[in-house]
């Protein structure tokens, strides 16, 4: 009988181009689209783990609200991700030839879906803590920072494809991945509150006017616009609705 | 990547910056080449200055897309004499035509920035800024408005300055020269271009003010006059 047991087998290895390579060996996944290989799916299987992170995580805090609005939130959050994802490809190519890309621009597209795809999975796996909240909370405001804390962490992990593409020698610096993903943000935020509201049901069809045909319906009313910030500064000083805790008579 | 011989030259910018700045380097960037750049320039800033005052007006668009090229181009050609000059007490061996070129390659590089964010301005105009209501949420949406395009002209900014310091790096010998005159040149392009900028307002659109080509104070005093003459004593306690 051997003294020593012997080592465990290495592990197999992802297979390439799928989530658990972008997860687990983000290096070895920009490996891959510096070859050049199978772009087409790996953009489609990125953008596709994007939307889905984002529905996700916006159906968790629908919760808030009650299952109709996490549904419509769902809808919501994955649009967010890819109408997010195609107003900033100018911006994602520009930024990358800048911080020096010698990819072609499907190389790069698939560089920023993967970014995309990495915070998504991250967002998919904080959802359970955000709807554990959701349900058991009274004020937007606590859901809404609870919701940007845990973002935090999905946008700072999002960078580390576009780091592995330095060290694949795609890109000379990830500096402008890096601020493209910032710009990123930045329209998706102003998407969330384009499309509010996200953690009330929508308002009720107004009631018609005087002046209103007989029998026809309101049109109802678009959203005020409204910068990102100024959306995130009302929803954290909106007060909780009266509960049996908080009311006057209450002993 | 190998270019072409006859290539577009601010694609080639964006694309392989080491290859056009060995080209400004060999002095390969001909009469053509610069007036790529400049008509490059003037397409990025046109897109991004319809995009800027899309808020306002469609009037005020079309008016600020003709005037931040002005600026832009403008003050290069104000200062192309004083760089030219520039460059020749420094011993740097760079002519006009070669300040032309790597101005207006490091201006191409802003005007790419310019253009890539134009999508984003316009969804913001689109999406964020209201264009009536009370006073106070149109004063609100003209400073958030303000604030957005100068974080996005100061990113561009900063994109054409690295650019310009890599292209001079490689120009001029002595690195201690190369300073120096990337210290003028951004100097007095920043000098001119605010006062251009200043002559040619409104670019943003204040909502309290008519939507007019140029103020009808345009020529009444300087942007400096204004600094030190209002803004400083206010922040000063002088008044």
């Amino acid at each position: 009988m051997p003294d020593t047991i012997p080592p465990p087998p290495p592990p197999a290895p992802e297979p390439a181009g799928s989530l658990s390579e972008l997860l687990k060996a983000p290096d070895r996944y920009a490996l891959g689209i510096v070859g050049g290989g199978n772009l087409a799916t790996r953009v489609a299987v990125a953008l596709a783990a994007a939307a889905a992170g984002a529905a996700l995580f916006f159906f968790a805090s629908g919760f808030f609200a009650g299952w109709q609005t996490a549904l419509l939130d769902a809808a919501k959050g994955a649009g967010i991700a890819l109408f997010a994802f195609a107003l900033c490809l100018p911006s994602l190519y520009v930024f990358s030839c800048v911080s020096g890309a010698t990819l072609r621009a499907a190389q790069i597209v698939a560089a920023g879906a993967a970014c995309l795809a990495t915070a998504g999975l991250l967002l998919a796996a904080l959802a359970p803590v955000l709807w554990l909240f959701a349900v058991s909370s009274s004020s937007p405001g606590f859901v809404t920072a609870l919701a940007a804390v845990l973002a935090v962490p999905a946008m700072w992990f999002a960078v580390r494809p576009a780091l592995g593409l330095v060290r694949a020698g795609g890109v000379r610096s990830a500096a402008g991945l890096r601020l493209w993903l910032a710009v990123l943000v930045v329209v998706a935020l102003q998407t969330v509150t384009l499309l509010r509201p996200m953690l009330a049901a929508p308002s009720p069809e107004p009631e018609p006017t005087p002046f209103d045909a007989p029998g026809a319906k309101a049109a109802p009313a678009a959203p005020e616009k409204m910068f990102f910030l100024e959306h995130f500064v009302r929803t954290l000083d909106a007060p909780p609705p009266l509960t049996a805790y908080n009311t006057p008579n209450h002993p | 990547m190998k270019p072409m011989q006859r290539e577009f030259l601010p694609l080639l910018l964006l694309r392989d910056g080491e290859a056009f700045r060995t080209r400004l380097r060999e002095r390969r960037v001909g009469a053509g080449g610069i007036a790529q750049l400049a008509l490059f320039v003037c397409l990025a800033c046109a897109v991004y200055g319809a995009a800027l005052a899309g808020w306002r007006s469609p009037r005020l668009s079309l008016y600020v897309a003709a005037k931040l090229p002005m600026v832009f181009v403008g003050a290069t050609l104000v200062v192309a004499a004083c760089n030219a000059v520039a460059a020749t007490l420094l011993g740097t061996g760079l002519g006009l035509r070669d300040v032309l070129a790597v101005v207006f390659g490091a201006m191409a590089l802003a005007g790419w920035i310019l253009l890539a964010l134009a999508p984003v301005a316009l969804f913001l105009v689109a999406a964020a800024c209201p264009g009536e209501g009370p006073d106070e949420t149109l004063r609100i949406a003209h400073n958030t408005m303000l604030l957005t395009h100068c974080a996005v002209l100061a990113a561009a900014g900063l994109a054409g300055v690295a650019s310009l310091w890599a292209a001079l790096r490689r120009m001029v010998p002595s690195p201690r020269a190369a300073r120096a005159l990337a210290a003028v040149w951004v100097g007095a392009y920043a000098f001119v271009g605010t006062q251009l900028g200043w002559m040619l307002r409104p670019f943003v659109g204040s909502p309290f003010y008519d939507v007019v080509f140029l103020r009808p104070d345009a020529l009444d005093r300087n942007f400096y006059e204004f600094v030190f003459g209002e803004v400083l004593p206010f922040l000063l306690g002088f008044e």
